[in-house]
Parts: structure tokens; C-alpha cells; sequence
């Protein structure tokens, strides 16, 4: 593996990736609020972040508080619930953090409205910036794929799928039809 | 949740809560409390990697991890009234993997093949039991770990290991797709042929 200078100067990059890690506290009395908005937000399909296509993974987390561990001498309270918002992208974070904030408007409205002293509308350039406020740097980014993006993931799984179909039906075909059909369907 | 590539892949996403999954894909999210060294030494931990890549060839051999991170918070960013101003005592280490395949395989897996690593990355956290046996550690990252509200991959079927041998064979596809239309169907059953013996090979 090559030295990564990228990632050596921003520790959020690992590659083309990007890991983007927001604290925001949570108003007294909306946590529940906040959760039912969280836990319905894949009811009708997969969930808001599929509108961003640089997405490779996201999470929202509610965290009640630290844990304190028997061990611990003195316990450390965050004080209120933290909303826990993390995402693995492609890319530039400033455009991303655009997208995030203008197309997914309808969804930040509902979620980032229970956040203390979040814009009201909870979008556009005000949500970016109180976004950017409460970002958490990374110490380390690990990526299994560091230089490959979303839309080239879903292309060449689409691509070994459509090979492996023709390697089954390889036998039966003439070089003729198996030219053809690779032509036509691996991409 | 969306589906890049239809699978028969069984499920294999057990062992955590409804939350965590997404597909094939599993959450952790996990925050341990540092002791005062862990502000010293974690630093180091994470540029240690970047000026030495070799050091992630362990990591690399978990061929089930997507994406993983880990953040030191020595403190909490302040919006304003009502928040409390809290003033950490304590450093804070986050931790988040993106994987597929079971809960307890992972741990088990994280815990054997990166056993020296484990300490490396959790030795300052307060509680932190070593890594093997499992048992202990398991239930030391069950009592430290969050449910997710909601959890999104865009590849929610295709494992770490379906993903990384779909690249390697990308170019080799590529290099026959590219001249292909200029063979005889003989001359592309037999480069086919090729493609299919490097493929089984090397991925």
C-alpha cells in the first residue's frame, strides 16, 4: 500500500473517501420525538441518504450519555442526549454537506429541529454551517476500498453478477451467442 | 434498504439489534472513556497507519470491514443555552464500523486477528478487558454500544469480499470488453476461457 498523503493531511480522508462525524445536542424532551422521526425514516424504502449518491454509508445515532465504567474514577456526563450523525462519502465534504442540506430539506427539517439551537428551517446554508459547528475531526478513516466510489461499487458487482450468469450458461451457448451476450450484458 | 446487486446470498447480519442492520450490513457504534494517557498515546495510534501502511495489512485481513473510524473527543462543540457547557474529564474514544456477516464473528475475528491491535486501539480505555478471551470483550462492547435509528448502506447486499474481487476483476474485463467486437466468436471463446481461469484464480 502506498503512503496515503491525503489522508495524512486531512485524518477524515482515506483516499477518494471521506468520513463526516456530527455531535448535536438534543433539546430536553424531544429525544423520543427525535427517535420515532429517526426509526421511520426506512419505512417506505431505503431511507433518505439513497437520494445522495456519493453516500456509502450513513447512521443516526441517539446517545443517551457516556457510559461509566465500574473502573472509572469520577463518572462524565455529556450533560443532555447527542444526536450522532456519520456518513462515508464520496469526495469533496463541502458539496456533499450542500446536497445534504438543499435535497434532503424535507428530512433535516424533521430531524435537526429537535437539536438545540439548530436553524429553524433545520436547512440550506444555515444547517450546513451549524452542521460544520458540531463536526467531530477523525483520528483514523479505514476504507476497504479507499479509491473506488458508490457508482463504481454498483458497477462492477453489476458487472461480475452479469459474468457469473454467463459463465453458468457458457456451456450451452455457441462462441457466437457467448460473444453476443458478453457484449451486450457485461459492462 | 436498496439493492445494487441481486443475491442468494443468505443473511448472515445477526446477533445485533434491528437497528444496526441494513441488508448484509451491520452497525457498531461504540464510545469508551480514556484514562489521561490514552490523550498521549491515541494520536500517535491513528498517524501510525498513514506513515507506516503496513501496519493496516492486520486490519486489511478482516475482509469483512467496509469502513471503520475512530475519534479521539476531548470536547463537546457549544451551541448555546440550553445545552450544559461540559467540560469533558475525561478523553472520549469513537468508534463506528461498517460490516457484513454476523456480530459475534466480528468480535471474535477483530479479537483474534487483531489481538495486539485491540490494545493498541482500546488498552487506555477505561474497562477494557484484553482482547481474548471473547467473552469478556463482547460483553464490554455490548455495554458500551448505541443502537443506530437508522442505518443506510448503498450496497445493502453485496459483501467486503464480493466488492474487493469485483474491482480486481475490472480490468480485465475492461481490457477484453475493449476488443472483443474485433475478434472472431472463436478467438473471444478462447480469451473468455482465459478471462474465466484468471477470474476463479485471483478472485
Amino acid at each position: 500500500m502506498l503512503l496515503d498523503l491525503a489522508s495524512i493531511r486531512d485524518p477524515n480522508r482515506a483516499g477518494q473517501a471521506y468520513a463526516l462525524t456530527f455531535l448535536c445536542p438534543i433539546m430536553p424532551g424531544h429525544e423520543d420525538l427525535l427517535r420515532d422521526e429517526l426509526e421511520h425514516l426506512g419505512a417506505d424504502g431505503p431511507g433518505p441518504l439513497a437520494r445522495l449518491p456519493r453516500t456509502h454509508f450513513g447512521r443516526w445515532v441517539i446517545c443517551p450519555d457516556f457510559v461509566t465504567d465500574p473502573a472509572q474514577p469520577h463518572p462524565d456526563s455529556l450533560g443532555c442526549e447527542y444526536l450522532i450523525f456519520t456518513c462515508c462519502i464520496d469526495g469533496d465534504p463541502d458539496s456533499y454537506l450542500d446536497a445534504l442540506c438543499t435535497e434532503l430539506a424535507p428530512e433535516t427539517r424533521r430531524i435537526w429541529r429537535h437539536c438545540i439551537n439548530a436553524p429553524d428551517p433545520a436547512e440550506g446554508p444555515a444547517l450546513k454551517a451549524y452542521l460544520q459547528h458540531n463536526q467531530i475531526r477523525t483520528g483514523l478513516f479505514y476504507s476497504a476500498y479507499p479509491t473506488t466510489t458508490v457508482p463504481d461499487v454498483r458497477r462492477v458487482l453489476g458487472q461480475r453478477s452479469a459474468l457469473r450468469r454467463l459463465a453458468v450458461d457458457a456451456p450451452d451457448l455457441s462462441p457466437a451467442e457467448l460473444q453476443q451476450r458478453f457484449l451486450a450484458e457485461v459492462r | 434498504m436498496s439493492v445494487a446487486t441481486p443475491t442468494s446470498a443468505p443473511t448472515t447480519a445477526t446477533g445485533t439489534r434491528g437497528g444496526n442492520v441494513d441488508g448484509q450490513a451491520i452497525a457498531i457504534t461504540v464510545f469508551s472513556t480514556v484514562k489521561w494517557w490514552g490523550r498521549v498515546v491515541l494520536p500517535f495510534v491513528f498517524v501510525a497507519p498513514k506513515v507506516a501502511p503496513k501496519t493496516l495489512t492486520t486490519l486489511q485481513r478482516l475482509s469483512f470491514i467496509h469502513f471503520a473510524r475512530w475519534s479521539l473527543i476531548t470536547q463537546i462543540p457549544h451551541n448555546g443555552a440550553p445545552q450544559p457547557e461540559t467540560k469533558l474529564r475525561y478523553p472520549h474514544l469513537y468508534f463506528e464500523s461498517n460490516f457484513n456477516g454476523g456480530w459475534e464473528e466480528y468480535i471474535d475475528a477483530f479479537s483474534h486477528i487483531l489481538t495486539t491491535g485491540m490494545w493498541t486501539f482500546w488498552g487506555s480505555s477505561y474497562g477494557f478487558p484484553k482482547a481474548l478471551p471473547t467473552g469478556p470483550f463482547k460483553a464490554y462492547i455490548k455495554a458500551n454500544e448505541m443502537e443506530a435509528s437508522h442505518f443506510y448502506s448503498a450496497y445493502p447486499e453485496a459483501t467486503t469480499t464480493e466488492i474487493k474481487q469485483a474491482i480486481e476483476l475490472d480490468p480485465m474485463v475492461a481490457e477484453l470488453r475493449e476488443r472483443a467486437d474485433r475478434m472472431t466468436p472463436e478467438e473471444f471463446a478462447t480469451a473468455f476461457a482465459e478471462l474465466m481461469s484468471e477470474a476463479q484464480r485471483c478472485c
